[in-house]
């Protein structure tokens, strides 16, 4: 060791206290690091867990992708509604970027896409795009070309908030075939998104809006893929923490047949344009053709109560949807006069007409009112309490029994039995109001028409599971008192609650306040034709696993089998004479829909015309329910043109080209309106 | 000096040729081993975290993602040749030099205010050098008001009357003056706290700190209600007490998310998701210490917990070894400095102090914060190695 020069220079003292100065400072210090160590402790291995819960929140993103949406096929499988992918470029506006990086991407997204600047700024600012839904990325372009798409993802980073996505979008073989049946799919609302609080659904998925897509949305969305990706704060995605896969939607097989779709559209069309040539006769004073701009077929199997074809007319292109409608665009096609998006066969309310004889005759037959062989002297008018009711044209078909009246459709013959009816009803109504014992026997008299319509499913909706589908109305007495509740005159009130002899007689020909919907007519004439089974018609057959695209073919997932919802029991007895005078009305003498159905032997079809009136100036509605064959029937046809005239003119003959294709023509002769040797309903 | 540190040891060979016969006289050979070490760990640690905090943002940027480490690597050397310049020189030659250092300090102070000065976030506080480095005068300020009140009162021999407590209480002063004018409250604080200790380690009495602490109460309650602070210094202390909108408590909330998470062992280096999502602000320089607590746990912080202590620890002594009152003070200031600067930092980002802008020294991304540390380490090692001399 060197030696240490330990002397002090007398210059360099000490400070006085020093020691105990120092150890206070380090006293100090070592405090500070001690409350460091204790917050650190407390901090990492204390509390550990609850950081760790709130580090994850705050890291994990999670995505959803939308899962392949379920096919809609027809009853052989063929297609009717399929996705085809495309790819679109989003721009995120809710992206946090410079105004540099945002000039480079939409530079970049113009070069790219061919499209200029101040386009892509147009749909990417919210006020000139309103379209665009305000939560999920802009869409600039849809198809685009594979090199744009590659081009894109091998630069991301000059795209800061551009995103190329592969998605699935609606696409319609048949064009706007089955369109209201089918329904159309589209961006979900915010009183869907509440409505369907706890289903998973999220702002700008995709929903089915109406009919079929709507009806079957739960299994033909699948489930979506759902991606937990941990993120900066900037969004930017580092890496997979767990990823669940898609479960691709199922396919759903409906019981339509698109051959029979197809011929049902088509004739529906060219009955209505054969109307609008067609002069209305009811209008004598100048001549004057039918509006006819809207109309209906159901096609349903009389097997099961499968509906084969339904048809609405007008229609409207459900592949609009898939572009997004703006809220203008669909407000205009809401409002159209004609109501292109309403299905006619279920929500359009129609006074049935003669058609309505079917029940008016079951329910006199069934209470003993009526015996069926009974000759009855039509002379073309009636008079009940002072107002007359006349046969259309005041034809007089002279004597006529049950069937005879209904193949030749004697109004007067079914105006007396409604004023028997009223006649019971009154009785009972009297001995009730008066307090003394009225008998049942009186009032299902009396209501025979109500009570039979009921149980032929009329006044409420069939079940078909249909969106919007309506009830219709089955009025009488406590119908008429509920109706009136709010009118403030008490004397109007009393007087409008009351059942009067017209309301039976208008009743009895389906007219007065009665309306139904073309399916529960359909519905009704087929519980009759097969004896009695009243089904719940349906649309779908079955649910089923979608096909792989290894090939591997589609396996049924699920039946869905025929519903009937009672036996409502039609005796031979009843069922006798009312087929004798359907079969009569397509091909017996002076039958009403004979000039349609010519070239037919008797006995391949059934049916009943109905011409009803309506408030003027709204002109007649025409019906037609065809039952092939009147032996063991297998169809029942449903057609109604809005404003066409007599059933007999315009839906009898659509309903013979249907008729046509559903015996094996697909190709059969156009539709010819108002047939020679056609006898006025 | 091309020398490193494990090569030093006062058991040395007494070796009066070769390589190394020089060490066995100079005062090198009781350099403080375990002072230097534990500085140069903790700068390495500083280096791995400003790695991890920083080269995923900067990949997606498209810029070297060694930027920052390079740029704190250099900062690191400097401060090291510095460091082995100083300690070639005996302190109490820089004794002598006290005035000159206090008058640079206060020069560069006055020149930042000026044009030649550079302006960010709004304080007028840093010099653009060539090459992309930055001066901050502020940060040489804390050396040169350590060695300028040291001096002064070494030459009173450290004893106090209330003239010479107002002329430290001034001299320490006009550099704090000058500070509050760029502004930055955060050095602020820090050169307030050295001046403070060093008069109370130099010999001022009971009273003249209890004065002290009055003026000093009446002085922050001045600041404060004559609305002398900017509108985000009120917000920090208020979102510290409690207040404060969601802006300024996202800082500490993420910061303690992030420290909390780490758990005993931590997630890795390299590994955290906070740090690497980049979730905590600024967590390169000010929040580097919550890298350390997400990335390596409890372990990983108590040990760079235990490094500060070492550094403290070996101040402390240092300061209770020195041979002259100049020796103690400085190491009395610089352990000021470096307690309250590690304190606050590493407390704030653990929510138990407000949230201001003082670097972690050492491992704070930050050229002048580094320089200036290591040659505070280099004045406490040259007083502990020649105080025998």
């Amino acid at each position: 060791m060197v030696p240490r020069t330990r002397t002090l220079d007398g210059a360099e003292r000490v400070i006085e206290g020093r020691r105990t100065r120092l150890t206070v400072l380090g006293i100090v210090v070592m405090f500070l690091f001690s409350a460091l160590f204790t917050r650190l402790w407390f901090l990492q291995v204390a509390d550990n867990t609850s950081y760790s819960a709130a580090a994850t929140e705050n890291r994990i993103k999670v995505v959803y992708e939308p899962a392949l949406r379920g096919q809609i096929l027809d009853r052989n499988g063929k297609p009717l509604v399929e996705n085809v992918a495309t790819d679109v470029v989003t721009f995120d506006r809710s992206a946090v970027l410079t105004s540099a990086e945002r000039r480079q991407a939409i530079n970049g997204l113009s070069f790219v896409l061919q499209t200029p600047v101040k386009k892509l700024e147009r749909m990417i600012n919210p006020e000139t795009n309103p379209r665009a839904s305000p939560y999920a990325p802009v869409p600039l372009a849809t198809d685009v070309p594979d090199e744009a798409r590659t081009y894109i993802e091998e630069h991301r980073a000059d795209f800061p908030g551009v995103d190329v996505k592969r998605v699935a979008v609606r696409h319609y073989p048949n064009g706007t075939l089955a369109a209201h049946l089918l329904g159309y799919v589209g961006e979900i609302n915010e009183d869907e998104l509440e409505a369907r609080e706890g289903e998973g659904y999220r702002q700008a998925d995709l929903i089915g809006k109406d009919g079929v897509e709507l009806m079957f949305e739960s299994v033909l969305r699948g489930k979506p893929r759902r991606l937990e990706l941990a993120v900066d704060n900037r969004g930017r995605v580092v890496r997979t923490v767990r990823d669940r896969p898609a479960v691709p939607g199922k396919d759903v097989r409906l019981t339509i047949d698109v051959d029979i779709q197809r011929v049902a559209e088509e004739s529906l069309a060219q009955g209505m344009e054969g109307a609008q040539h067609l002069q209305n006769r009811a209008e004598q004073s100048s001549y004057d053709t039918f509006n006819a701009a809207g109309g209906s077929v159901v096609t349903l199997d009389a097997t099961d109560g499968s509906v084969v074809a339904m048809a609405s007319a007008p229609s409207y292109d459900p592949a609009v949807f898939n572009q997004g409608l703006s809220q203008e665009e669909f407000v205009a096609l809401r409002d159209n006069p004609g109501h292109p998006l309403i299905n006619r066969t279920i929500q359009g309310l129609y006074a049935p007409g003669s058609t309505w004889k079917l029940i008016t005759a079951v329910g006199a037959l069934e209470t003993g009112q009526l015996d069926p062989n009974f000759g009855y002297n039509d002379q073309g008018c009636l008079e009940v309490s002072n107002l007359t009711f006349c046969n259309a044209g005041r034809t007089k078909h002279g004597t006529v029994n049950l069937s005879r009246a209904l193949t030749v459709s004697s109004d007067v013959y079914f105006y007396e039995l409604g004023r028997d009816m009223w006649q019971h009803y009154r009785t009972w109504k009297q001995a009730n109001d008066d307090g003394l014992p009225a008998a049942d026997d009186l009032i299902k008299k009396g209501y025979a028409i109500q009570d039979t319509a009921r149980r032929f499913g009329f006044g409420e909706p069939t079940g078909i599971g249909l969106p919007s589908e309506q009830g219709g109305r089955v009025p009488d007495q406590q119908w008429k008192e509920e109706f009136n509740r709010d009118e403030p005159d008490p004397d109007k009130r009393r007087q409008n609650s009351l059942w009067f002899p017209g309301d039976s007689v208008n009743l009895s020909v389906g007219q007065g306040d009665l309306v139904v919907t073309p399916l529960q007519l359909a519905s009704a004439y087929l519980a009759f034709a097969d004896g009695g089974t009243l089904y719940t018609p349906r649309v779908a057959q079955a649910i089923l696993q979608p096909g792989t695209e290894s090939g591997q073919p589609p396996t049924v997932f699920r039946e869905l089998p025929a519903q009937p919802v009672k036996d409502i029991g039609i005796t031979p007895e009843v069922y006798g004479p009312i087929m004798e005078g359907f079969t009569g009305a397509v091909s017996g003498q002076g039958g009403t829909a004979r000039g349609a159905f010519t070239g037919y032997q008797p006995g391949d079809v059934a049916g009943k015309t109905g011409t009803a009136e309506n408030t003027p100036p709204k002109q007649d509605t025409s019906l037609f329910v065809g039952i092939m064959p009147a032996t063991s029937p297998r169809y029942v046809v449903t057609t109604v043109v809005e404003e066409a005239g007599f059933g007999a003119d315009v839906a009898a003959p659509i309903t013979r080209r249907i008729i046509d294709a559903l015996y094996g023509n697909l190709n059969p002769e156009a539709v010819g309106v108002a047939p020679a040797g056609v006898e006025d309903d | 000096m091309a020398t490193t540190g494990t090569r030093l040891s006062t058991r040395l060979p007494r070796a009066e040729t070769g390589r190394f016969a020089w060490l066995a006289t100079s005062p090198l050979r009781y350099l403080d081993v375990a002072l230097v070490g534990s500085t140069i760990a903790i700068s390495a640690l500083g280096l791995l975290m400003i790695y991890s905090s920083t080269h995923e943002r900067l990949r997606t940027q498209g810029i070297d993602e060694l930027y920052y480490v390079k740029r704190q690597g250099v900062s690191m050397l400097i401060g090291l040749a510095l460091m082995a310049a100083l300690l070639a020189i005996d302190y109490r030659k820089l004794r002598d030099y006290a005035v000159l250092v206090y008058g640079v300090t206060i020069a560069l102070l006055f020149a930042v205010l000026t044009p030649l000065g550079s302006n960010a976030r709004g304080s007028q506080s840093w010099f653009q050098l060539p090459g992309g480095f930055q001066l901050q005068p502020a940060e040489l300020a804390k050396f040169g008001i350590i060695v300028a009140l040291a001096g002064y009162l070494h030459s009173h021999r450290g004893e106090m009357d209330p003239w010479k407590l107002t002329v430290t209480l001034a001299l320490g002063a006009a550099p704090i003056a000058l500070v509050m004018l760029q502004p930055d409250l955060g050095t602020v604080m820090v050169l307030g706290l050295i001046v403070i200790t060093m008069l109370a380690v130099g010999g001022a009495k009971l009273t003249h700190l209890l004065v002290l602490g009055l003026f000093a109460a009446t002085f922050v309650a001045a600041i404060v209600g004559l609305g002398l602070l900017q509108d985000y210094q009120v917000d920090r202390l208020a979102a510290f007490t409690g207040g404060g909108d969601e802006t300024t408590t996202y800082n500490t909330e993420q910061s303690k998310i992030a420290i909390g998470a780490g758990g005993v062992l931590g997630q890795g280096f390299d590994n955290g998701d906070q740090t690497g999502g980049g979730f905590v602000p600024e967590q390169h320089t000010d929040f580097i210490f919550t890298a350390v607590g997400e990335e390596l746990g409890f372990v990983g912080a108590a040990t760079l917990l235990v490094l500060f202590a070492v550094v403290m620890w070996r101040t402390w002594r240092a300061a209770l070894l020195a041979r002259d009152v100049f020796g103690t003070l400085v190491c009395a200031g610089v352990l000021a400095m470096f307690a309250f600067q590690s304190f606050e930092n590493m407390g704030m980002t653990m929510g138990i102090m407000p949230v201001t802008g003082i670097p972690l020294p050492f491992m704070s991304y930050g050229g002048s914060s580094t320089i200036t540390s290591f040659a505070c380490i280099a004045l406490v090692a040259n007083v502990h190695m020649r105080r025998f001399s």
